[in-house]
Formats: C-alpha cells, sequence, structure tokens
C-alpha cells in the first residue's frame, strides 16, 4: 500500500512539474529556428532577442521558422501545425504569426492565429511577403527576417487601432527617387512646350476669317424645318469588375483550429 | 391584299421588307429592330435632300468723273496702279517700297459706291504698332529697333461687298447616349436620330479683298468694318490717302463670299449644342439669291517691312483700330526659354513632390 501511493505521489510531483514547464512554454520556447542554418551566431542571437522584445510587447508570438525540408507537406499545413503543436501564441486566442522557409522547394509561407489573423489580412500578407522576397532571392536571409520582424510590429500596432492594413488600405509608399527625377523631367518639358507654344502664337496674327457672322442681317435668321425621328436604340452591357472587398481568409489546420496566411516561392 | 415595301435599314444599309400590316420590324442583316412610322419618315426625309444653288447679281456702276484733282501713280517694278489725289505727292508705292511715276490717263476707273472714310490717324497708327511689338518674347530684338515705322502709309482697298439669302437645308445623323447601372453591370443606351434642320438667313456687306497685291488673309484678320460709318463716295476723301485700284473682278470674288456664307448658314442651324452626344452631318445643300455687289473702298494703314530677305506687312483697321501682322521669331531666344523654363519646371515639379510626400 504505502509503495503505491508513494508512486502515484511521484508521479503526480512529475505530472505538476510538466505542467508547469508546459506553463512556461510560449515563454521558454524559442521564437527563431534555424533548421536550414541559414544564420550565423551574431545574427541569430540578434534576431531572436528582437523577435522575444516584440512579441512580448505586442502579446504575440512572432515566429520564424527554417527548414532544410519539410518532407514533401504543403508549407500553409506544415506551418500552422508547427505553431499548433510546439502550442506557440499568447493570450486566450493564442494569437501569433509564424514565417516558414523551406529550402527544398524554396516556399515561403505566412501562418496566423488568434488576433493575427485580424492584423495580417490576405492584402497585408501580400505585401510583407513583396516587401522581403527580393532579400530572400538574394539570399540576405538576415536582412529580410530583420525586415520581416518590423514590419511584423508595425503591422501589429497598426492593427490595435481598429484598421489594420488591408486593400485600400497599405503602408505609405516610399519616396520613390527612381521615378520621380525622370517624372519631373518629362513633366517640365511639357511646361515648357506648352508656354514656348504660346508665345510663338503670340507672333501670329494674321488669320483668315471662314464664316460671315458680322454681315448676318438682323433678325434675318427664320426656321424652316426642324425636324428629329427617332430611328432605333441599342443597349451595350459591360460586367463590373468585382473590387477586392479584403479582410482575411482562414482554414482548419488538422489541430481544429482557425489560421489564416499565405505564401508562395522565392 | 397586304402591301409589300421595301424599305434601307438606317444601321447597315440593307434591305428590310415587310407586311404594312406589322407594327416593328426587323433588319434581317443586322438584327435592329425599328417602328414602322419611324422607317417610313425616314424614307421620306433622304428623298427630301436638296442640292445646292447659287445665284448673284452684279449691279452696274459708273466710273469716275474725269477730276482734276484725281492721278493715277503706276508703280515701277510690281506694276501696280494706285489713284490718289494730286496733290499727295506720292514717291513710293505702298506695296513693294519702290517709287512710283505719274501718269497722265485717266479714265475707266470705278466709281466706288461707299467709303468708311479714315477714322484713326497716322500717330494712331504708329502708336499701335509699338504696343503690337510689346510683349513678344520670341520677337528678335533687332526687329524692334530696326523698324522705319514712320513709312507706315494710309490706303483705301478695294473692296467687293456682297449681300445676299441664304437657303440651308440640312441632314444629320445624330445620337443621344444615356447610362445606368446595377450591381453586376454598367449599361449603355444609345438612340439613333436622323435629323433635318432647315431656314433662311440673310447676309449684307461681307467684303472681299478686291486687290490681289494685298493680302486677303490680312484683310479679313482686321475685319470687321462697322458699315453704319459709310458715306457716299466723294474724291475729298481720297486727299492725304492713296487708294488701290482693284483689279479682281468681283466674278472672282464671289467664291470666297460663299464659302463664307456657307459656313455661317450652316452653323446658324446646326443641331449642336442641343444635348445630342455625336452629330454628323449628311447632306448639306444652300442655296445662295439675290446677290448685290457692291464697290467700296475701306481704310487700312499698311507697313511694309523687309528683314533678313523676308517682309513682313502689317495692318491696321483705319476704321476700328484693329492691328495685325505676323512677326518673326528668333530662333536661339526660342530655344533658350525652352531649355531655361524646362529646368525650372522639373525643378519646381520634384520639390513639390518632395514637399508633399514629406508633409502628408
Amino acid at each position: 500500500m504505502k509503495i503505491k501511493s508513494c508512486l502515484s505521489f511521484i508521479f503526480s510531483a512529475i505530472l505538476v512539474v510538466a505542467l508547469s514547464f508546459s506553463a512556461f512554454a510560449s515563454e521558454g520556447k524559442p521564437r527563431l529556428i534555424d533548421n536550414a542554418q541559414l544564420l550565423d551566431a551574431s545574427e541569430f542571437k540578434n534576431l531572436s532577442s528582437k523577435l522575444d522584445e516584440i512579441s512580448e510587447r505586442q502579446q504575440m508570438d512572432i515566429v520564424i521558422l527554417t527548414e532544410k525540408s519539410i518532407g514533401g507537406k504543403s508549407a500553409r499545413d506544415y506551418a500552422g501545425d508547427y505553431f499548433d503543436y510546439n502550442n506557440y501564441g499568447i493570450g486566450e486566442d493564442k494569437s501569433g504569426v509564424l514565417l516558414l522557409i523551406n529550402m527544398e522547394e524554396r516556399d515561403r509561407y505566412m501562418s496566423t492565429k488568434g488576433y493575427a489573423v485580424k492584423a495580417f489580412t490576405d492584402a497585408g500578407i501580400n505585401y510583407i511577403s513583396e516587401k522581403i522576397l527580393p532579400e530572400l532571392k538574394d539570399g540576405d536571409y538576415n536582412g529580410a527576417f530583420e525586415n520581416y520582424a518590423d514590419l511584423c510590429d508595425e503591422f501589429i500596432t497598426k492593427a490595435k487601432t481598429d484598421k489594420p492594413y488591408d486593400t485600400r488600405n497599405l503602408p505609405k509608399k516610399e519616396f520613390d527617387i527612381r521615378f520621380w527625377i525622370p517624372a519631373a523631367i518629362v513633366a517640365g518639358l511639357v511646361a515648357s512646350w506648352l508656354t514656348t507654344l504660346y508665345m510663338k502664337k503670340q507672333l501670329k496674327t494674321v488669320l483668315s476669317k471662314p464664316k460671315a457672322d458680322d454681315y448676318i442681317q438682323k433678325d434675318s435668321l427664320k426656321i424652316k424645318n426642324h425636324r428629329d425621328i427617332f430611328l432605333y436604340s441599342s443597349i451595350v452591357r459591360h460586367a463590373r469588375p468585382k473590387s477586392r472587398s479584403g479582410g482575411s481568409s482562414t482554414h482548419r489546420s488538422s489541430s481544429g483550429s482557425i489560421h489564416g496566411g499565405g505564401g508562395g516561392k522565392f | 391584299m397586304a402591301d409589300v415595301m421595301e424599305y434601307k435599314c438606317p444601321n447597315c444599309a440593307g434591305a428590310i421588307k415587310f407586311d404594312s400590316e406589322k407594327q416593328k420590324m426587323k433588319c434581317p442583316y443586322c438584327d435592329t429592330e425599328f417602328d414602322v412610322e419611324a422607317l417610313k419618315s425616314y424614307d421620306e426625309a433622304l428623298k427630301d435632300e436638296k442640292e445646292d444653288s447659287i445665284k448673284w447679281e452684279i449691279n452696274k456702276s459708273e466710273t469716275l468723273d474725269d477730276d482734276e484733282n484725281i492721278a493715277v501713280y503706276v508703280c515701277n517694278s510690281c506694276g501696280g496702279e494706285i489713284v490718289g489725289d494730286k496733290n499727295t505727292g506720292a514717291t513710293h508705292c505702298p506695296f513693294c517700297d519702290n517709287p512710283v511715276i505719274m501718269t497722265e490717263n485717266f479714265s475707266g476707273v470705278l466709281k466706288p459706291d461707299y467709303v468708311i472714310p479714315f477714322k484713326l490717324s497716322k500717330n494712331a497708327a504708329k502708336e499701335a504698332l509699338q504696343k503690337h511689338l510689346k510683349g513678344k518674347w520670341l520677337l528678335p530684338k533687332l526687329f524692334k529697333s530696326e523698324n522705319h515705322i514712320d513709312e507706315i502709309k494710309g490706303i483705301y482697298v478695294p473692296f467687293w461687298l456682297f449681300g445676299a439669302e441664304a437657303d440651308a437645308d440640312m441632314t444629320y445623323r445624330a445620337t443621344r447616349v444615356s447610362g445606368w447601372s446595377d450591381s453586376n453591370y454598367t449599361y449603355t443606351k444609345t438612340d439613333h436620330y436622323f435629323l433635318t434642320r432647315a431656314g433662311s438667313v440673310a447676309f449684307e456687306h461681307i467684303p472681299v479683298d478686291g486687290s490681289s497685291k494685298i493680302d486677303d488673309d490680312l484683310m479679313e484678320s482686321i475685319e470687321p468694318f462697322d458699315f453704319d460709318d459709310v458715306a457716299d463716295f466723294q474724291t475729298a476723301y481720297l486727299s492725304g490717302y492713296l487708294a488701290d485700284k482693284y483689279d479682281v473682278s468681283a466674278k472672282e470674288s464671289i467664291s470666297r463670299a460663299n464659302k463664307r456664307v456657307k459656313k455661317s448658314a450652316e452653323d446658324a442651324f446646326s443641331p449642336r449644342g442641343e444635348g445630342y452626344a455625336t452629330v454628323i452631318p449628311q447632306k448639306s445643300s444652300v442655296k445662295i439669291d439675290n446677290g448685290s455687289v457692291n464697290y467700296a473702298l475701306y481704310p487700312v494703314w499698311i507697313l511694309n517691312t523687309t528683314w533678313k530677305d523676308k517682309k513682313y506687312t502689317f495692318a491696321m483697321n483705319g476704321q476700328t483700330g484693329k492691328f495685325v501682322g505676323n512677326l518673326p521669331m528668333d530662333r536661339k531666344k526660342y530655344f533658350a526659354w525652352f531649355g531655361s523654363l524646362a529646368a525650372v519646371f522639373s525643378a519646381l515639379t520634384y520639390g513639390i513632390a518632395w514637399l508633399i510626400d514629406h508633409f502628408m
């Protein structure tokens, strides 16, 4: 009898300790998992602390996961499952976003859960993906991830104002010098051409008179006939383009929870 | 027994056959539906379209009396004949600036029916020229200073004055467009019409330049002349001025007056401005009738300038003061202006874009 109660006590103790570990899960778990070894030690350290800082501050897990291969699974499912089964996510709804980089297929996928589904709309995910794409393509993974972290931070802050970035409401574009310099030159040329055209016109004052309106006898205009005959009518119709309504599309992952997200290749 | 008639489709010109008892018909080629009455009216209107016809009457005028005070000058180089007061002492041809010789012979000069006396003096003409040259950015600097402004001359220019009654008859195809939309489509409805416009309008004293030595466009540019100031011709009016003799006959001048009358008549009855989206003229016929012709002298101040081997003629309406004359362009000035303005506007555009971006 004594051995049984001893065993059950030890068992529950282990259970308690194990449970307490899981309670600390989200704080203890790493937010940067570099299985594909794309970053060096110092980059890893800096990025990791950055992700931790943002996640704590915004109360949302910002996770980056790189893999050499995900065994042929879909990036969407893998990202969602990793997030769920490793118990990521802060708060009741387990809010968080995970960026998966799969080197084998060159896939990238952002998976959202909880409040992150609202904060990162389809349009927003598209925007962020496009912003980090050039760096991913170039192999500057550290640059891409740093950028990604900053953008997530910005997006979450914006979402908290109740107006998350969406189709008609994206972050302000940078002042693109590469566009404005040639545009200003063209505008200058056009304006100058119009002005000098006016100056040239000033010089020409001799113009023939095509009509004789000045010589119409007063009150001599008489209308004799004024008929409008309706012939036929034709109607043409064009389909209206459906504007993108914005918002976030979602799916259910294998664990049963709802995820948002989007991805592509790099 | 039903009537079978054949009509022309207003849309594709195919032949529509139909039974006169039916109300609506469909063209077998283009599938457009028509109202029977509409087709009938269209058919009638097509048959009504008329052709142009023009008639003129040229009044016979008297010749000038053999007045002792009048002399006819003949120009050495351009062969122009100018009529003037013997006391004018004209020594230079107003058209080509060459010396003129007086001739004895004076006969067969047509007596003008009317003359508008000079209202504005030579000083007024000189001032107007100065004003004309001011503010023209691309005018060569030298042009202003090398001018021999003093040689501006007052000339009576011979004009044929035409009066007319025009009968215009035009047909058009027009459309009215309206649109609306629902949640899935935008719709555009086009209503097609056949329009007839006809009327009459009268003209009087349309001036056509009767001198081949004076540019017709130049004379049209200083129009209009106000006929209210006109006086019956008396040789006394010529004193101090020269008068050009006509060398273009009334017959030759008619076509110019014609063109202007036709254009004015067409525009007077045009359906433009009635709210149609498109107006396409089909047929236009203008009958011009009862034309009377008069010979008149109108006052014009003329100055010829030669600059860089090109002749520039300025003219001022001696009654209203309207001043015209084409000016040369300084190419260097043009490129200088073009370049510097382009630089300024470019910088301005860039600056404004940058500012807006920074403070928005």
